[in-house]
């Protein structure tokens, strides 16, 4: 059995007509609403036109013309479960404080060391955070253009062993990513987005 | 930890024979690491410091996923993380579980003096006995790989025990059972070398780890937990495993020949005091005579 088990032919579809998706019937590949770069496929139309978004005052969308020409991303770790295991003396042994995770030419070409605090700014909200410095993420070459992505785990927040004893920023990462999710199964835009990065 | 069912083989710093050795068979056990499926989630750490009742405890940041710089005296199992760029620029993370390797020929034991503070069990597990340890970390100078662990309370050496109490009541440790992955496996030495080989030649033919291996040092006898390496040349980049571990130099010599030597010296001492009394008798006093003054 495959793993379109919603369908009735079992197998997944490339043409999907009758309005089954809002941004249908072909599938399609639409930039985030914060991108470096245009759609190279047709920059006319960057990102999805059905993309569902709010109309608050912290919606709003960053540039790299503003500044903002770093990709970040949210995820999450092996070691926590979303924002529970903050509470439980075993995973926060095993993972104690909220980081930023850099690559190595970024940290280099801005003199941030493992450890150091760094500032994470979107349009919306800044973050602070320790530095980890590592190999594991590597700058891309996107439309020619250099860029650099930044990782953060998304585990800390308003209350938790650690925040509790004043150790960690009380901000939650989420407070940077937009809130614009998906037209069809309205999955969040969490995964990239633009943030300026500096040294705190 | 003591435990009753396990049939010991060899005891620290003891004269004469083991009690009740060879009066039954037991096999090798044997923990088989599979570092290729290893994800780093530490699950096994948890497991570890739960079944051994140990207090969770405060950790900070060091710049990596690693929960602590090395393991400590109640924290017998870490992985280690490690970023390693190979000659070709190729880029891994490897993660590597770090614990006793429950030598063949342990170290810790032949350096031990203090009679019982270290057994070793038929089925090849190295256990410390901390009521019998005396203090002296000999153990921790004997250990090629830098496992035993000092307490500077109670003046006792600690490390993994393969959770020699489960066993003895035949559970698998408690690494292995919280192993989601499937990267751990527990049996015995034979069935756990041939898994290993099965994997380490799925490994050369089927992917791009050419060199993938099984890490069993021979300099110690060969070990009761074996790894799966990608690369079995550069055992190293695994966050120090070392590529040739022996018992040092210094502790072979030490418990060996100079043990001997010194037996002979003080024997050979003790006989020609002897020997000079019935040759020239006891020493006989000068009496000094008290000039009055």
């Amino acid at each position: 059995m495959g793993p379109f088990i919603m369908n009735p032919e079992g197998v997944g579809r490339i043409f999907v007509p009758l309005a089954g998706l809002a941004d249908g019937p072909f599938p399609e590949h639409y930039e985030p609403i914060e991108s470096p770069v245009a759609n190279p496929l047709h920059p006319q139309q960057s990102n999805n036109p059905v993309v569902k978004r709010y109309t608050t005052g912290m919606d709003k969308y960053g540039t790299v013309e503003q500044g903002f020409t770093v990709v970040c991303t949210t995820y999450r770790l092996t070691e926590h479960y979303h924002y529970w295991t903050k509470n439980n003396p075993m995973n926060v042994q095993l993972v104690p404080e909220p980081f930023v995770e850099i690559p190595n030419e970024l940290a280099g070409e801005l003199s941030i060391k493992g450890g150091d605090r760094v500032k994470v700014s979107s349009a919306r909200a800044t973050y602070i955070a320790k530095a980890m410095v590592t190999h594991r993420i590597r700058p891309m070459t996107i439309d020619g253009k250099k860029v650099y992505q930044i990782g953060i785990p998304i585990h800390w927040g308003y209350r938790g062993i650690q925040e509790d004893e004043g150790k960690t920023a009380r901000t939650a990462a989420n407070l940077l990513s937009p809130t614009v999710t998906d037209p069809n199964a309205y999955t969040p835009e969490f995964k990239g987005f633009l943030v300026k990065l500096e040294k705190a | 930890m003591s435990n009753g069912t396990l049939q010991i083989k060899a005891i620290s710093g003891h004269a004469g024979p083991v009690p009740g050795r060879d009066t039954s068979r037991d096999y090798d056990v044997c923990k088989l690491i599979d570092v290729t499926t290893c994800i780093g989630c530490k699950a096994c750490e948890v497991a570890c410091v739960e079944w051994n009742g140990y207090p969770f405890r405060e950790t900070v940041f060091d710049n990596t996923y690693q929960t602590m710089p090395d393991l400590e005296w109640n924290y017998y199992n870490l992985i280690r993380f490690n970023e390693h760029i190979a000659e070709d620029g190729t880029f891994s993370w490897l993660m590597r579980k770090d614990q006793c390797m429950h030598c063949a020929d342990p170290g810790c034991l032949r350096a031990c003096p203090a009679d019982g503070a270290i057994v070793q069990y038929s089925n090849g597990i190295v256990d410390f006995q901390q009521e019998h340890c005396i203090g002296c970390e000999y153990c921790v100078t004997g250990c090629p790989f830098n496992i035993p662990k000092f307490n500077k309370e109670t003046k006792k050496v600690h490390k993994c025990t393969l959770c020699s109490d489960r066993v003895g009541a035949g559970l698998e440790p408690a690494c292995i059972k919280a192993c989601p992955t499937g990267c751990l496996h527990f049996g015995s030495k034979d069935d756990m070398k041939d898994l290993a080989a099965k994997r380490a030649s799925q490994l050369r033919e089927h992917t791009a780890y050419k060199n993938a291996g099984i890490y069993d040092p021979p300099g110690v006898g060969g070990t009761h937990v074996i790894y799966v390496l990608h690369d079995i040349n550069n055992p190293e980049a695994y966050g120090g495993l070392p590529k040739d571990p022996r018992v040092p130099l210094l502790v072979r010599v030490w418990k060996r020949p100079l043990k001997w030597l010194g037996n002979l010296a003080m024997t050979a001492g003790v006989l020609g005091v002897v020997a000079h009394y019935i040759r020239y008798g006891p020493k006989e006093a000068v009496e000094k005579k008290e000039t009055p003054k």
